[in-house]
């Protein structure tokens, strides 16, 4: 009986707090701050940091990369202080695959040693590897689909807005 | 004496003004006719023909009112003529009157003596008495009537036409400066004239219309200048030389659209219907630029006709909303230093500012989505006169594109966040590249229909009302691919499933597959995918948290399905019959874990979204949209957190997570 009287306080609290706040189904910019996990960048540094982690990667394969949008294509972010700052990202694809399980492989050791966490999607012939965290980049990826290699990065979120970027 | 009222110097000076006029309308033919050429110079097409048509009308007529000017003098003069000839009758008529009276006293002093007759007598037969009848002055007239000048391309304004601006604004400032020429000539008529009029009734004017149709030539020809001009203008606008559509001068000389473009606008006509009309134009991409001369009434029509080519669409869009920053910007400066401005807010005042300001936002977001440059062309497919703006940005071109996707949007989503949703819609499109390789694709960044915010979303209204504009979009790319439909995918986020899923129950709708992301619940009546009008029907739902554990999962979508009045379905639940893909992380093959969804959002400011890069979300609707199946992950349900599980009766608190 007293489980069941505070589980119903308790729903009846969170019900005069839904009463009261807005609701977000919207794309929110800047919600509570979480712990800070990234170093502190400008837009340039952050913008070297993941250009070199892709160069870095498209080097290691080889090939034709080109650049499908990014570097400089800004997005909203959260700051370690809780303020909306923006992120680069960057796109690139190669018009050839190879072999996919050491390409795969290559890039996903390169991307540890720099401290990032892995993971996998996709099969066993189109994988995709994505690295996350780590001090160059939020996240990069490694995209195989037909007849195409793709990287797609995040960079380190930095003080500016995304909308006069 | 009686005289006759007739003022020599005045219809002198009438002849000779109407002489001199004369002289300077036949001096200008080589000058008139110069500008002529030079106006038709890389002219050509119906237009070009009504502008030579109206170049000869007007020398005939200058020729014949120079006709009429000169006969008129020729007129004044033979009246002046018998105006002394008059005069000189009555003179002499008055002095044989004198001589006759100074006679009949001779004969009478001399009493009839013979040498007293005689003389008389003699002169009787000699000085015979002059005429006594007046000479009747030769009746004036002076008709001339100008002529209508034809400015109508004729036929129904499916022609085109190309010209030089340049050239037709050196015809005009040719013409402008002989007509300068010619109304000074007028003009000194006019005074002649008035002064001829008041000092010589003598003269029988039977019929004057000639200075009255000077001026009518004059109007003529401003007018042919004026219509020069705004060929000119309208050549200006679609960026100098090249052809332009019959109808789009049409519109740019008359301000009146011609019979086609009534057509196409007509009320009632399908998408169908109008895409039949547009073809019928035969307007291409090479067009585009002759569309922007069409007046901001007809682009913002054409701009959001469902079954008008997206081309145009994007082409009249992007104008409008060019013109409508400046009109916002300009609105704005004004009433923010008007006089009317006191500083008190919530007045009428102050309330349009406000919206100036949002309506300003909005439009400037939707520049600014245009203006970046992300992977796939952009175009402005639809922008409406609502405020703030509804608008739809494409990334990819839907005129030949063969997979097209809606991503449409939930609560609290307005033009103000265009660039932001077109974000998502960018990301959605790079991962359909990720997902299936290269192919010709395009993501609409649907912000089509007022979205709910706080006090609506829990009602079905607002998705009632988006469905039928959404259920219009999907219409309007039938209609205009119906030669080669594209495969068709609607993406809905949160309330966005509850409107995709009302227009998705129609009998008239159909697209191939529908991605139902953070359901806020679809309609009630929709309790089995096979409800839906889509081929494949498919559902990503993060772990469901309570409102306020963002970060922890989705917050929000419980709370739309469960206290809605009408939206109440899970389309993730199992019963449903939807494909469901994961969201939660879950754990591959090789023992590697993949970030979860953490948040409600689409965009999240820590990469935690639904629709953020890098994320399972993302992944699994670009293979869903591609028809790459095989690369879904699998759904995961993840309970709720510990706190919701006590919360809700499922769990003892104890019991650890």
């Amino acid at each position: 009986m007293r489980t069941r009287g505070v589980r119903l306080a308790g729903m009846l609290l969170l019900l005069a707090l839904f009463g009261g706040s807005a609701v977000g189904c919207a794309q929110s910019p800047a919600p509570e701050p979480q712990a800070v996990r990234t170093p502190a960048v400008n837009s340039e540094s952050a913008q070297q940091r993941m250009v070199e982690v892709v160069k870095d990667a498209t080097e290691s394969l080889g090939g034709d990369w080109k650049v499908r949008s990014g570097p400089d294509y800004a997005e909203a972010c959260r700051l370690p202080d809780g303020d909306t700052g923006a992120k680069w990202t960057y796109f690139l694809t190669r018009a050839q695959t190879g072999d996919v399980s050491a390409d795969s492989a290559k890039v996903e050791a390169r991307w540890k040693a720099l401290g990032m966490s892995i993971e996998h999607l996709g099969t066993k012939t189109e994988p995709t590897v994505i690295g996350r965290g780590g001090d160059r980049t939020d996240s990069i990826s490694f995209s195989i689909a037909p007849g195409l290699y793709a990287i797609q990065s995040v960079s380190l979120c930095f003080p500016g807005d995304a909308d006069q970027l | 004496m009686v005289d006759i009222e007739y003022d020599a110097g005045d219809a002198s000076a009438l002849s000779s003004a109407l002489r001199t006029a004369d002289g300077v309308l036949r001096g200008q033919a080589g000058k008139r006719s110069g500008a002529v050429s030079t106006g038709l110079q890389d002219f050509s097409g119906a237009y070009a023909k009504r502008f030579q048509e109206a170049a000869v009308i007007e020398a005939e007529d200058r020729g014949k009112l120079a006709g009429v000017l000169a006969d008129f003098a020729d007129d004044i003069d033979a009246v002046s003529r018998q105006a002394v000839e008059e005069r000189q009758r009555i003179s002499d008529h008055d002095a044989w009157k004198q001589r006759e009276a100074q006679r009949n006293a001779f004969v009478q002093a001399s009493g009839g003596g013979v040498a007293g007759v005689a003389v008389p007598l003699w002169e009787l037969v000699t000085d015979r008495e002059p005429s006594t009848t007046p000479i009747t002055p030769k009746p004036l007239t002076a008709a001339f009537h100008a002529r209508q000048r034809p400015h109508s391309a004729g036929g129904d304004g499916s022609g085109k036409s190309s010209a030089d601006p340049t050239h037709l604004r050196t015809f005009v400032s040719t013409t402008r400066s002989a007509d300068s020429d010619a109304d000074t000539e007028l003009q000194r008529l006019q005074t002649a004239w008035s002064s001829f009029k008041a000092s010589c009734s003598w003269a029988v004017v039977d019929g004057q219309s000639a200075l009255s149709g000077f001026r009518q030539y004059l109007q003529h020809n401003e007018s042919d200048c004026t219509w020069s001009e705004h060929v000119a203008s309208a050549f200006e606008k679609a960026g100098g030389a090249g052809a332009l559509p019959d109808m789009v001068l049409a519109v740019a000389t008359n301000g009146r659209t011609p019979p086609v473009l009534d057509a196409l606008f007509a009320e009632g006509l399908t998408p169908a219907e109008v895409a039949k009309r547009w073809a019928a134009l035969g307007l291409s991409k090479a067009d585009a630029p002759a569309l922007r001369a069409l007046p901001q009434s007809v682009l913002e029509k054409l701009g959001n006709l469902e079954g008008v080519a997206y081309w145009a669409r994007d082409t009249a869009n992007r104008s409008v909303l060019g013109l409508r920053i400046d009109q916002v910007q300009s609105q704005l400066a004004t009433a923010q230093t008007g006089s009317a401005w006191s500083g008190q807010y919530g007045t009428p005042f102050q309330q349009q500012i406000a919206s100036l300001e949002k309506e300003l936002k909005a439009l400037l977001n939707i520049e600014a989505t245009l203006g970046k440059k992300g992977e796939g062309a952009r175009s402005l497919v639809s922008l409406t006169d609502d405020v703030p703006p509804l608008a739809a940005v494409s990334i990819g071109d839907l005129d030949t594109a063969d997979n097209v996707t809606w991503a449409v949007p939930g609560m609290n989503t307005t033009t103000a966040d265009m660039s932001s949703w077109t974000n998502a819609a960018q990301n959605i499109y790079n991962q359909q590249i990720v997902a299936a390789g290269e192919g010709e694709r395009a993501v609409i960044s649907w912000i089509g229909y007022e979205t709910p915010g706080e006090t609506t979303v829990l009602g079905m209204d607002k998705a009632e009302a988006g469905a039928e504009k959404l259920a219009a979009s999907v219409h309007g790319l039938d209609a205009v691919r119906a030669d080669g439909m594209p495969t068709t995918n609607i993406v809905a986020h949160s309330y966005g499933t509850t409107t995709a899923g009302v227009a998705l129950s129609r009998s008239d709708i159909h697209v191939d597959r529908f991605v139902a992301l953070a359901s806020a619940g679809l309609p009630d009546a929709v309790d089995s995918a096979d409800d839906l009008h889509a081929g494949e029907v498919y559902a990503g739902q993060a772990r469901n948290v309570l409102f306020d554990e963002g970060g922890k999962g989705d917050e929000w979508a419980t709370v739309g399905r469960s206290f809605s009045h009408g939206h109440h379905v899970d389309p993730s639940k199992p019963g449903f019959g939807a494909t469901t893909f994961g969201a939660n992380g879950g754990t591959a093959a090789d023992g590697t874990t993949t970030n979860p969804v953490l948040h409600h959002d689409p965009l999240n400011a820590d990469g935690g979204g639904y629709l953020d890069q890098n994320t399972e979300t993302l992944y699994n609707v670009g293979a869903a949209t591609t028809g790459r199946k095989d690369k879904l992950t699998e759904f995961d349900p993840t309970p709720p957190t510990v706190r919701d599980q006590w919360l809700l009766g499922v769990r003892d608190p104890d019991g650890g997570e």
